[in-house]
C-alpha cells in the first residue's frame, strides 16, 4: 500500500470511529487533557477537594488534567456528566430516584464521616474507622478503596493505578450497545467483566422506561456467577454472594436462605405456597393485575442481553433476579448500609423499599 | 344495585386489596410495641432486622445473640434445635424463646397462658412466658410438631426442615397481640397450619357452632371467656375446633415421643365425641353455665381450649389449671385421677349432695343420677373387691377422646364416654 492511500484510510477511520462507536467522551481534548501541564507558564493539572480546584505542578498520567474525583465531582442537573460526589450536598429524596443523585448514589455522606453511608474511597472519604480495610463479608484488603484498579470497582483489576486501569476506556464507551464485559471499555460502567446496558443519563431521576439494565444469572447453587454486578460486589464482600454454606441452608433451590440471596430469580420463590403465583414476589412492585412494572426503587437484574430495556418484570424468563443493587447504592446514600432507602427507621419514619419485593411485609 | 362503574372499580382494586400485607398490623411489626432486640435498638421498633440479619451480620459484625454461624431464614439465631429436650427447653433451642421467655436475652415478652389471658386467672399465678409454659409437666412437643409438619409436605408445603414448629400455629409476620385486645376477634395470633399465610379466628369463630356455650371466666359472676364480658355465644372466641382439628383429626397419624404412641384421633363431628358434636344422652348433670343453657341448647360442643392449654400445663395432657371460671382443686398427674378437671363442669358427689357427698367422688353421676349408666349392684364386676366402699375406677379407663365404656365388659352400655 502506498503511503498516501494509507493516510487517507487512517483519516477515514478516525473520522468515522467516533460516530460508529458513539464515544461517550466528547468535546475538546483540552477539557480532559493537558500536553505539558503548562499554559502560559501556569500548571493545568488540578485536584478537587470540597468542590475547590487546586492547581498543581504534579502532572497526571494519561496527560489528564485531573483524576477521577476531579472529573466526577459536582452537582447533577441532567446526568450528562456523571457526578458521583457533590461536595455541596446532593438532594437524595426518599429513594434516590427523585433528587439529583445517580444510580450509584453519591459519596457525599460517607465523605462527611458516616462510614456506613458509602464506600470509603481514597480522596473521597477517610479510612473506615470501624472496619479499616476489611470489607464486611470479605478478606482484608491491602489498601483503602480506590475508584478504579485492583482496589477499586472500575477499570482493570490487574492494574493497581486507578488511572491506568481505565486508560482509554472513556473514548471507547458505547452506551447504546450491550456491554459484554470483554474489555474494560465494553464492561458495564467500566467495571471489568460486568455485563449490562447503561442508561444514557446514569439514572438521573429514572423511570421504569429509563434506567440501567443490569445483567445477572439465575443461579442454582452457591457458586460464583461471572459477569453479574453482584459477583463483582462479591470480589470484596464474598460471603454475601457466594461460597459453600454461605448463602443457603441445605439445597440452594429450596429457598431457605442464611443470607439474602442474589443472582437468584424471584420467580423461583415459593414463600407463600406451592406455586409462584401464591408467592408474595408475584406481586413485585405493587402488581395490580396488569403486569409488574420495573421498579427503579428496588430494581432487579435480567439474564437478557439484548438492548431492549426491561421495563416490565416477569415479562420473560429470568428477568426478576435479585442483586446487591436491588437494595444498595454502590457509591453511597444518606442511609446506613448505603441502602437505597431509609430501612433503619422503618416502620415509623423510614421507607419500606423491601416491600417492593416482599409485598406481604408491609 | 351498585352502579356498573362502582363494581368495575372494585374489581380493578381487588388484587391489591387482597394482597395488602399484614405485618404492620402484627404484634411483631407494630411500630410502637413490635420487635426490638436489645442489641439492635438503633433500628426502629418492628424493623425486620430485629429478627433477620440480611447478611448474617449487621455492619460487618454480629450483634447479640452471637450464634457464630449464619442461621436459616437469615434469623439471628438457630430457628429450632431439633435435638432440644422437650419440657426442658432452653432459650437457645428456639429463636422465639430469645424474646418469649423469662430468661430472654433479646427482648422480654410476657405472654400468660390461656387460662390466665382468657380464663380469668389472676395474672402471675401461672406461667407468664411461652418457654416456661412449655417447660411444664405436659407440653405441645415441639419436636413432634416439627417432625409431623415437616413430614406432611402436601398439607404443609410452606414448612421446611429448617422451619420453626411454633410457625405451625403462628405466622410471625401476621400474628396479632390478642392478649391486649382479646375482646376483638380481629386480633388473632394464630394461623391454620394448612393456611399459614392467613390469620385464623378473626371471622372463624366458635359462634359458628350453635351448640357452643362460652365457659365462665369467673364462676362468681356472669363473666365469660375470653374477655370477661357477658357474651356467651362464642362470637369472641376463635374457632379452635376448626383450628386444632386441622392436625388433630381422624385422618392424620401423629406420633408422640412423650407418650411413646400415636396420639388419639379427635372426632368432633356429630358422630364423634359428646364433648364435640355428638348429641348428649339424657339429663346432663352439669354445672352452670351449661345447666342454665341446656334449656335452649340440645347439645354442647366445646372448644378445645376450654380444657386444654396450647403450649403446656402443670397438668397432664395440657389440661388447663383453671376451667370454667375456677382453679382446679388439684394438679392432675395421671389419667387415673382426673376428677379435679371434670368437676369444673360436671357434678361430683359434693356438688350433687348425693352419693358419697365428697369432693372429687363420682358415685352419684355413675350410679344414682336419673341418667345413671350403671346400677349400684355387683360392684366387684368393675371395682374389684372392696365391699360396701369399693375403690374408685381410674377415670382413664373410660374417659378419653373417642372412648366408650367397653372397658366395663359385661356392664358396658355402649355409650360414648367422652
Amino acid at each position: 500500500m502506498d503511503s498516501k492511500k494509507y493516510i487517507w484510510i487512517c483519516l477515514a477511520v478516525l473520522l468515522v470511529l467516533p460516530w460508529a462507536a458513539r464515544a461517550k467522551v466528547s468535546g475538546s481534548c483540552v477539557n480532559c487533557h493537558t500536553m505539558h501541564n503548562s499554559q502560559a507558564g501556569s500548571p493545568m493539572a488540578f485536584t478537587m477537594a470540597s468542590g475547590v480546584k487546586t492547581y498543581t505542578s504534579v502532572a497526571n498520567k494519561g496527560l489528564l488534567t485531573t483524576d477521577c474525583v476531579g472529573c466526577h465531582q459536582g452537582g447533577n442537573s441532567s446526568g450528562s456528566v456523571p457526578y458521583v460526589f457533590d461536595a455541596a450536598g446532593p438532594t437524595y429524596g426518599a429513594t434516590g430516584t427523585e433528587g439529583n443523585t445517580l444510580a450509584g448514589g453519591n459519596f457525599y455522606w460517607v465523605s462527611t464521616g458516616n462510614n456506613r453511608a458509602g464506600h470509603n474511597v481514597v480522596d473521597l472519604a477517610g479510612q473506615d474507622l470501624e472496619h479499616g480495610n476489611k470489607p464486611p463479608g470479605g478478606a482484608l484488603l491491602l489498601s483503602q478503596l480506590t475508584c478504579a484498579g485492583t482496589y477499586g470497582c472500575h477499570g482493570s483489576q490487574g492494574q493497581v493505578d486507578p488511572t491506568l486501569s481505565v486508560l482509554g476506556s472513556h473514548h471507547k464507551n458505547d452506551m447504546s450497545a450491550w456491554n459484554d464485559g470483554s474489555s474494560v471499555a465494553k464492561s458495564y460502567r467500566f467495571i471489568e467483566g460486568v455485563k449490562g446496558l447503561e442508561d444514557g443519563d446514569y439514572e438521573f431521576q429514572p423511570t421504569s422506561a429509563a434506567h440501567n439494565k443490569y445483567y445477572s444469572i439465575d443461579r442454582t447453587g452457591e457458586s460464583d456467577s461471572a459477569g453479574t454486578i453482584s459477583s463483582h460486589c462479591g470480589r470484596c464482600h464474598n460471603d454475601f454472594h457466594n461460597g459453600t454454606g454461605e448463602i443457603s441452608a441445605g439445597i440452594f433451590t429450596n429457598n431457605v436462605w442464611i443470607r439474602h440471596p442474589t443472582d437468584y430469580d424471584m420467580s423461583n420463590a415459593r414463600s407463600q405456597g406451592p406455586t409462584f403465583s401464591t408467592s408474595e414476589y408475584y406481586y413485585y412492585n405493587d402488581y395490580q393485575g396488569a403486569g409488574n412494572p420495573y421498579s427503579v426503587i428496588s430494581p432487579v437484574a435480567t439474564a437478557d442481553t439484548s438492548t431492549t430495556l426491561n421495563s416490565v418484570v416477569y415479562g420473560q424468563a429470568n428477568d426478576a433476579i435479585v442483586m446487591c443493587l436491588s437494595c444498595h447504592r454502590a457509591h453511597g446514600s444518606q442511609f446506613d448500609g448505603s441502602l437505597r432507602w431509609d430501612y433503619k427507621n422503618w416502620p415509623g419514619t423510614g421507607f419500606n423499599g423491601c416491600a417492593i419485593c416482599h409485598t406481604a411485609k408491609d | 344495585m351498585l352502579p356498573l362503574s362502582v363494581t368495575l372499580a372494585g374489581l380493578l382494586l381487588l388484587p391489591e386489596a387482597l394482597w395488602a400485607g399484614g405485618y404492620l398490623d402484627s404484634a411483631h411489626g407494630s411500630s410502637s410495641a413490635g420487635v426490638e432486640r436489645s442489641a439492635t435498638t438503633s433500628f426502629a421498633t418492628g424493623n425486620c432486622l430485629h429478627c433477620h440479619e440480611t447478611h448474617a451480620s449487621v455492619a460487618g459484625s454480629e450483634p447479640a445473640p452471637t450464634a457464630g454461624t449464619p442461621s436459616a431464614y437469615t434469623l439471628f439465631a438457630t430457628n429450632f434445635n431439633t435435638s432440644a429436650v422437650p419440657g426442658s427447653y432452653l432459650v437457645a433451642d428456639n429463636v422465639c424463646f430469645y424474646c418469649h421467655s423469662a430468661s430472654a436475652t433479646a427482648q422480654v415478652v410476657v405472654n400468660g397462658d390461656y387460662a390466665t389471658t382468657f380464663g380469668g386467672d389472676a395474672s402471675g399465678t401461672l406461667p407468664q412466658y411461652i418457654m416456661e409454659a412449655f417447660n411444664q409437666r405436659s407440653y405441645h412437643n415441639l419436636g413432634d410438631i416439627h417432625n409431623f409438619v415437616d413430614g406432611e409436605s402436601i398439607l404443609f408445603p410452606w414448612y421446611s426442615e429448617y422451619s420453626n414448629p411454633c410457625n405451625a400455629c403462628h405466622n410471625p409476620h401476621l400474628a396479632k397481640r390478642n392478649y391486649q385486645d382479646f375482646s376483638a376477634p380481629l386480633s388473632s395470633a394464630i394461623s391454620k397450619p394448612t393456611d399459614h399465610f392467613n390469620l385464623w379466628g378473626q371471622t372463624e369463630l366458635m359462634s359458628s357452632y350453635s351448640s357452643y356455650e362460652a365457659p365462665y371466666a369467673n364462676a362468681t359472676s356472669t363473666a365469660r371467656e375470653p374477655d370477661g364480658s357477658t357474651t356467651a355465644d362464642g362470637s369472641k372466641t376463635a374457632d379452635y375446633v376448626g383450628f386444632c382439628t386441622n392436625c388433630h383429626n381422624t385422618s392424620n397419624t401423629i406420633y408422640s415421643t412423650t407418650l411413646a404412641r400415636n396420639l388419639r384421633s379427635i372426632d368432633w363431628s356429630s358422630s364423634g365425641d359428646k364433648h364435640g358434636g355428638l348429641v348428649r344422652e339424657g339429663l346432663l348433670d352439669s354445672l352452670n353455665p351449661y345447666t342454665a343453657a341446656a334449656a335452649t341448647k340440645s347439645n354442647f360442643l366445646l372448644s378445645c381450649l376450654d380444657c386444654h392449654e396450647p403450649h403446656g400445663s402443670s397438668n397432664i395432657m395440657l389440661l388447663r389449671k383453671r376451667v370454667n371460671g375456677g382453679d382446679l382443686s388439684a394438679t392432675i398427674t395421671t389419667t387415673n385421677v382426673m376428677g379435679a378437671l371434670c368437676r369444673q363442669c360436671h357434678k361430683d358427689d359434693a356438688a350433687a349432695s348425693a352419693g358419697t357427698n365428697t369432693v372429687g367422688k363420682w358415685q352419684y353421676i355413675h350410679h344414682y343420677s336419673s341418667d345413671r349408666p350403671y346400677s349400684p349392684t355387683q360392684c366387684a364386676l368393675c371395682h374389684g373387691s372392696g365391699g360396701s366402699n369399693p375403690p374408685p375406677i381410674p377415670c382413664g379407663n373410660c374417659h378419653f377422646h373417642g372412648s366408650d365404656d367397653s372397658w366395663a365388659g359385661a356392664r358396658q352400655t355402649n355409650r360414648k364416654t367422652f
